[in-house]
């Protein structure tokens, strides 16, 4: 009988074997570089170890395609919303503040961004987050968390084409079509992203000079993705992305702009009142109330700013884990 | 969230293993489905799960210092009991060259014939309609040609031995079999040295992409997908120039992987 020769014969497995629980919190994510490299150096050797890594991230991934992000149907205004106007009016708050509330607040990426992304190096500071949440924590989040990260997207994109970034600009569309993967009738939106990200390959065509498409390609992405015209969530992610780099940079003028000032009190209120369908978790509700708070002072301090850094971080850590 | 580490606390070692025994027991179930345990086979890979996590006064799980999630630990902890108790019930089992040669399909065909004991015609069935293998009966009857003879542990009846045909191949088969078996195992090996040549991580990416997707292994890494196409073109063009300072074809390297389509053929 012909032997079969085991692969690793002439070749031991570089390192030593990692116990079940450095292998664990190798897939977790969360060893030290110097301690993550030699497990890869050790998995690229070793068969039996990659057996079981490989059989771990597989029911990982197999359960979290179970719990993937997804569409919510678009939904008719519920009875707790037509409930919470009647109690607005019956109350004597006039209709005009109903309209400054309930009337659709729709950021744009280019306007969010207008105070904030005409620094060097910005592409660097984006928030770029996976695509996908890892495994684990089972807490209730209710905030659409397809919706926020899209938003944190739309303005990588945008701050990356402006900063001239190629790259950068055909990671956030990568990120985006990742996005947009978990929705149905997207197909026609997918491919005009990928068509720019194609277009973008061409060195010759500066990537500002694609800036005009955006608007467009958000207006769709709003369309196919928004449940209805009061989900905040998508505007959050831009507004919170878009706030962290202003709050990097110490740049003032952000917090100053009337509408950026009063998005994040809209948001509140809105939410606290039922408008729309954004819930949000108490940790996010209270780090946006700290920051809403911070930002109403007239003039921010040093210590400010870092403060609405580690807030605005929070929140994106929440809803947007980079690891 | 991303996993964040669950704090060992002061539960005791069995309030754990009652907490997560749902999971314990996906994770095990999970564990038989990608195995294809047979029922009693499945039944009796759980048991031996509960067993070991509760022996010693749970002293698996009084290990756990929390360093990972208690999740991904329990995963990682039953993956492990599963590899040692199939070398366990069938013995310590691995590919054989030949079919790490000719790609994952070969490696499957083979664990399917000669460690999980099924037919051919079983085993056929299983990669083209619960695998999603496309190739026709007829190429995976050449793969299997190609494979070389091993001993399971499948137990088989005396009655079944005698209407057995051997599974050697025949003295013929064997002479065509050796004409090309120079060449093949040179461009084999020289594919071996072009892969050493690479990263540990790049080795490791090359590895998974054996059967996961670009997007399902930046899911696992957390990272973006993007800059993995990016890698993989890189790992690409770095194999494609070993190969060629060590004298293999691109033609040559097609014949050896035959109609397979693995992750080694794209470059």
């Amino acid at each position: 009988m012909q032997e079969f020769a085991p692969i690793n014969k002439q070749q031991p497995p570089s390192g030593h074997f990692p116990s079940d629980e450095e292998l664990a919190a190798y897939i977790d994510g969360v060893l030290e570089k110097e301690e993550a490299d030699r497990i890869t150096a050790h998995l690229a050797t070793c068969e039996d170890c990659y057996a079981i890594y490989s059989g771990t991230v597989r029911f990982q991934l197999e359960e979290d395609e179970e719990n993937v992000v997804v569409f919510r149907p678009r939904k008719e205004i519920r009875p707790r919303q037509w409930f919470s106007i009647a109690a607005m009016l019956v109350m004597g708050v006039g209709v005009g503040a109903y309209y400054q509330l309930y009337a659709p607040l729709a950021l744009m990426p280019a306007k969010v961004v207008k105070q904030v992304s005409n620094r060097p190096g910005i592409a660097k500071d984006l928030w770029l987050g996976p695509v996908y949440r890892g495994g684990g924590g089972d807490e209730e989040v209710n905030l659409d968390e397809a919706s926020f990260r899209m938003g944190v997207q739309l303005v990588n994109l945008q701050v990356s084409l402006q900063a001239g970034e190629r790259r950068q600009a055909q990671d956030a569309i990568a990120a985006i079509l990742g996005l947009l993967d978990t929705g149905l009738i997207t197909e026609d939106l997918k491919k005009k992203y990928v068509g720019l990200t194609g277009a973008l390959e061409d060195p010759k065509k500066a990537p500002s000079s694609f800036l005009a498409q955006v608007p467009g390609l958000v207006k769709d992405t709003r369309e196919v993705f928004l449940a209805d015209d009061n989900d905040l969530s998508l505007d959050l992610g831009q507004w919170v992305a878009a706030g962290r780099l202003a709050a990097i940079a110490k740049n003032p003028a952000f917090f100053q702009e009337r509408e950026n000032r009063s998005f994040l009190r809209r948001a509140l209120w809105r939410e606290s009142l039922g408008i729309g369908e954004m819930k949000l978790d108490p940790e996010t509700r209270e780090s946006l109330q700290q920051i809403a708070d911070i930002i109403e002072k007239d003039d921010l301090g040093a210590s400010d700013y870092v403060e609405l850094k580690r807030r605005f971080e929070q929140v994106l850590e929440i809803h947007y884990p980079v690891s | 969230m991303a996993t964040l580490p669950s704090p060992p606390g002061d539960l005791p070692p069995m309030d754990l293993f009652l907490g997560h025994l749902k999971l314990i027991e996906a994770v095990t179930s999970h564990c038989c489905r990608r195995s294809h345990f047979k029922r009693e086979e499945a039944e009796d890979f759980g048991s031996h799960v509960k067993i070991k996590l509760l022996e010693d006064d749970c002293a698996i799980l009084r290990q756990y210092q929390g360093k990972s999630s208690i999740k991904t630990y329990l995963t990682v902890v039953i993956r492990r009991l599963l590899l040692d108790y199939q070398d366990h019930i069938w013995g310590k089992w691995r590919p054989s060259a030949e079919a790490e040669r000719l790609g994952p399909v070969a490696i499957r065909l083979e664990r399917l014939l000669w460690r999980e004991g099924y037919t051919f015609d079983e085993a056929c069935e299983m990669l083209r309609t619960n695998e999603k293998v496309e190739m026709s009966v007829a190429e995976i009857e050449a793969l299997r040609k190609k494979l070389p003879p091993r001993i399971g542990r499948h137990i088989v009846g005396e009655g079944e031995l005698e209407a057995k045909a051997t599974p050697e191949p025949g003295p013929e088969e064997r002479l065509v079999e050796t004409e090309t078996e120079k060449s093949r195992r040179r461009v084999y090996m020289s594919l071996k040295k072009a892969v050493e040549t690479l990263s540990h991580e790049d080795r490791l990416f090359m590895k998974m992409r054996q059967e996961y997707s670009v997007a399902q292994i930046a899911r696992s890494w957390k990272v973006d997908q993007k800059p993995l196409y990016r890698r993989q073109d890189k790992i690409h063009k770095e194999l494609r120039n070993a190969l060629k300072r060590l004298g293999v074809r691109w033609q040559d390297l097609e014949e050896v992987l035959g109609s397979l389509k693995p992750e080694i053929s794209d470059f």
